[in-house]
């Protein structure tokens, strides 16, 4: 079971709410990673080689824009990141997304559209693999 | 040259020469015979030849010759007048004339001088160090352009600027702006585009130790003497410009700090009703209902603050599209479902079959929708109706006549009728401006649609709203027709 299941990597430096994210996609049967800055971002990156990162952008010592900018143009440029903020502007969903995300949440959010997006991801990443990683609830 | 009454043997005519006053004589026909240098000079003569043979009447404006024929000076009298000269340019020169006859041998000849007139000086003096009193003091940089050069800067320009006004002079004024603004500006100070009415420019000005500054110009065109002058009014806002940027960055991170602890409580609440649902009883249940609804609201207001904000500094870039307005109306009513059901409300859908995408921001329209139809919903009483039309603006509407309105573009006109108490009359345009409410304690802070009309407006529509108290309300706005659809 642990061999199939999926990793996400969460970078969040909001206590709480990283929490409660790591518990939503556990809850969905994801194994997760967190981290709590840019720098921890890209360590626990290269250590858990996770299969999606769901990615803050306001983040201490380095922002979300270059660390998504970072992995898009390294070893890692096939992990598909969510940019998860509090910006929400039109023109800041369209920043994020030009910096190479795959996708944009804004918070506050709901599970579901957070949920669908990271489903809708992983599969688009594996075109032949096994039914809905994050469909089973563990 | 032989005049009878002179006696060239004694130089008489070079005589002549020495006085300021212009001096002729004129002959029997009256034609000049001889003019002194400082005559020439007066009108702009390179000598006195280019006046010989003339009639020296011609020297003066019509009417003026005509007056001194009527005042006909008697033999030996001497008549003085004020009156002006004609310049070689044609302009008229101020001066005090005598005009002497006198007859030899029954020929008349006629001697005159001009003295220009003396202007009163002391009052130009006072005038003109009152004026550069008031420029030198000025709170606005000042500076004075002739044919591109500059002639004149105030202490305020040199403050500004950090270089002593001979230096402007020697560098130009344009070489001062950015070079982002500088070619409009060195169009208009070097005379190559024409400005005929005072004009107004936001550019940015580096100093002479490289700091920018953010500054209004206005530039004013003066006339004189067929000559164009330009004053420059320089005015430094890069104080106001950074209090707009501490504003919106303040608004963005307030909003930012508002809106993670709402996304953790929201989620917190999310967990909660879906771990312990089946624990709780419907009242619970419905507590945490209103608690996740109550922050979806707050979420809307932070939304419209940011929004305004963006607006306010002028942030916001529209990207546009062809853009299907029954098509965004059914993703708002989607979006609103859940508050339209709560409240038993019906929306009544009125749309033509056939009708092409307006020429717009689909996520900005789609904020038009949702911030009018939450306002049909903030005040339509459970049960009632509202209703949405959509369908193309009559050609001949005086609304396409208004200011702000494309030409000879189709518009496509959206009507948002609720069941409401309606509006005051006095309020029907005032609730389009940021934080007017007519109740002030309604629901809302009173921004959305005041976004409506910043977004309507800058899709070059209108947007208005009609009311008959107690009838309900109808908001409309028009969008221009995506060409060639």
């Amino acid at each position: 079971m642990n061999d199939t299941k999926k990793k996400i990597l969460v970078v969040e430096d909001e206590d709480n709410l990283r929490e409660l994210v790591q518990s939503r996609l556990e809850r969905e049967g994801f194994d997760v990673v967190t981290a709590a800055d840019g720098f921890q971002a890209v360590i626990k990156a290269r250590e858990a080689q996770p299969d999606l990162v769901i990615l803050d952008l306001m983040i201490p010592k380095m922002d979300g824009y270059t660390v998504c900018r970072l992995f898009k143009s390294s070893g890692m440029a096939q992990i598909p990141i969510i940019m998860f903020t509090a910006r929400s502007s039109p023109d800041d969903v369209r920043r994020g997304l030009d910096t190479g995300a795959d996708a944009y949440v804004c918070k506050p959010f709901e599970s579901s559209v957070l949920l669908s997006k990271v489903t809708e991801l992983l599969k688009m990443g594996e075109p032949a693999a096994k039914p809905q990683a994050g469909s089973g609830k563990s | 040259m032989e005049i009878p009454f002179l006696d060239a043997a004694k130089g008489s005519l070079e005589l002549l020469e020495e006085f300021q006053e212009g001096i002729w004589i004129a002959d029997n026909h009256g034609r000049i015979v001889f003019a002194n240098r400082a005559l020439a000079r007066l009108i702009g003569h390179d000598g006195p030849e280019a006046l010989a043979g003339k009639p020296w009447r011609e020297m003066f404006p019509a009417g003026e010759a005509a007056r001194f024929t009527r005042l006909r000076p008697g033999a030996g009298a001497r008549t003085v007048a004020e009156s002006s000269i004609l310049a070689s340019d044609n302009h008229q020169i101020p001066v005090t004339i005598a005009l002497f006859r006198r007859t030899v041998d029954e020929d008349a000849w006629y001697v005159g001088s001009v003295l220009p007139a003396i202007a009163p000086k002391p009052k130009v003096e006072a005038a003109e160090s009152a004026s550069r009193q008031v420029m030198d003091n000025s709170v606005d940089g000042i500076c004075v352009v002739e044919d591109g050069r500059v002639v004149y800067a105030n202490r305020r320009f040199e403050e500004m600027t950090g270089y002593t006004a001979s230096q402007v002079s020697h560098l130009g004024f344009d070489r001062l702006v950015a070079q982002k603004d500088r070619a409009t500006i060195t169009e208009v100070l070097s005379g190559a585009r024409k400005i005929i009415a005072p004009v107004h420019y936001e550019i940015r000005v580096i100093n002479r130790s490289g700091h920018e500054l953010d500054c209004e110009l206005r530039i004013v065109p003066t006339e004189s003497n067929g000559r164009t002058t330009l004053l420059c009014f320089l005015r430094d806002v890069s104080e106001l410009k950074q209090a707009e940027r501490v504003r919106t960055d303040f608004i963005a991170m307030v909003s930012h700090d508002l809106r993670t602890p709402l996304a953790a409580i929201k989620e917190a609440m999310s967990l909660l009703s879906e771990t312990a649902a089946s624990r709780l009883e419907e009242r619970q249940r419905r507590y945490l209902t209103i608690a996740r609804e109550e922050i979806d609201r707050l979420n809307r207001m932070i939304d419209n603050l940011v929004e305004v904000s963006r607006m306010d500094s002028g942030k916001v870039i529209l990207r546009f599209d062809a853009v299907d307005l029954p098509e965004l109306l059914s993703t708002a009513i989607e979006s609103m479902s859940l508050l339209v059901s709560k409240r038993n409300l019906i929306v009544e859908r009125n749309i033509p079959s056939r009708l092409p995408p307006v020429m717009g921001d689909r996520d900005r329209l789609l904020r038009v929708f949702n911030n009018v139809l939450d306002n049909a919903i903030k005040y339509t009483p459970r049960g009632g109706t509202i209703r949405v039309d959509i369908g193309f603006v009559d050609p001949g509407a005086k609304v396409l006549t208004e200011k702000g309105i494309l030409a000879n573009t189709g518009y496509v006109q959206v009507t948002v009728s609720d069941d409401g108490p309606g509006i005051p009359a006095e309020f029907l345009d005032r609730i389009f401006g940021k934080f007017e409410r007519v109740d002030p304690h309604g629901p809302g802070i009173g921004l959305g649609l005041a976004i409506v009309r910043s977004i309507v407006e800058m899709h070059y529509g209108k947007v208005w709203a009609e009311s008959n108290l107690g009838e309900g309300a109808k908001f409309s706005f028009i969008l221009p027709v995506k060409e060639n659809s």
